[in-house]
């Protein structure tokens, strides 16, 4: 099999831990640090509102990791993991990149994986929250919006009541795509290009 | 890159190849993380024809009728997709096992769009 094309697209922001890194990503060996400094630190703010009581669990997760010398704040919290994302870097392992590029800020992450071969779309993903991995029934003769529904309709939904934000959480944080398909789905999958159905 | 609106999701794109999302791969990597083993019902499907290598083939059978009861292993693009996020897990799993954070599977479940729409 001839080698396949690795690339970090990271259109829209990385995990919205990252905004408040900002001085994580200057001395990690990341390959891609203009990604991962281009997000708006401004940009994190909606996020975080939106996932309040998601981050609730994460802080309590992440405090059992951190408990046996430190009880901090929350905000604190988060500056201590951007420091021990530094002593984490391995760049003798760091053969694909852009998958490492976050590698402590994703026990909340959620990896998503699709594909789309004769006329049926797949989904997987798994949270990393409750280890759970889901698999979503097949289905046929999909449209390229039946792939934006699903980026979309987690968001949506989490917008409406708390009801709905914890019951349809695939916000992936990470998004695996077969090779085979790249450039339709890129476009699909452009955040410029959903706006036009909201 | 624009400035974002509410809806945009933060997240990676990676562009994996296609081999990763390999049906039969998939399902032997389902196969053999054995959730329920432990405490589970010890299954073992036997037929006529399977006298000789009962030990590894029935196991894996077994299995994999346990699998089938938790997934639809018909539906043969979402299992290649969970194929691809194990392979995710388990390169993760190499990377940072300095720091021994176990990243583990420990449901498998079926989902399905129904009720978000």
């Amino acid at each position: 099999m001839p080698p396949a094309p690795r690339r970090s697209v990271a259109f829209a922001s990385t995990p919205h831990f990252d905004g408040s890194l900002p001085t994580s990503s200057s001395s990690s060996p990341s390959p891609y640090p203009q990604t991962t400094q281009s997000r708006h630190p401004s940009s994190r703010i909606p996020l975080q509102g939106r996932n309040r009581n998601h981050q609730h669990t994460l802080s309590q997760i992440y405090s059992q990791s951190q408990s046996q010398n430190r009880s901090q704040s929350q905000g604190q919290s988060y500056r201590q993991r951007g420091s021990e994302s530094d002593n984490y870097s391995l760049p003798d392992i760091d053969d694909r990149g852009e998958d490492d590029d976050d590698e402590d800020e994703d026990s909340e992450a959620v990896i998503m994986a699709i594909d789309y071969m004769s006329r049926k779309i797949g989904c997987a993903f798994y949270s990393m929250m409750d280890q759970r991995l889901s698999l979503m029934e097949d289905i046929e003769l999909p449209t390229s919006e039946c792939l934006e529904a699903r980026e979309l309709q987690p968001l949506g939904a989490s917008l409406c009541t708390d009801k709905w934000a914890v019951k349809f959480q695939i916000k992936p944080t990470v998004l695996l795509i077969a090779s085979r398909f790249n450039e339709t789905l890129e476009k699909t999958l452009n955040p410029e290009y959903k706006g036009i159905h909201y | 890159m624009p400035e974002e609106d509410e809806y945009a999701t933060p997240y990676h794109i990676s562009i994996r190849p296609t081999g990763e999302f390999s049906y039969e791969a998939a399902r032997n990597k389902l196969i053999s993380i054995k959730i329920g083993q432990a405490d589970g019902p010890i299954l073992t499907l036997q037929t006529p024809g399977d006298i000789h290598d009962i030990a590894t083939d029935q196991q894996r059978r077994g299995n994999l009728l346990r699998l089938a009861g938790w997934v639809n292993v018909d539906s043969k693009i979402s299992v290649g997709c969970s194929g691809a996020v194990l392979t995710y897990l388990q390169r993760k799993q190499a990377a940072t096992s300095l720091t021994n954070k176990a990243v583990s599977v420990a449901h498998i479940e079926m989902w399905s769009m129904n009720d978000t729409m």
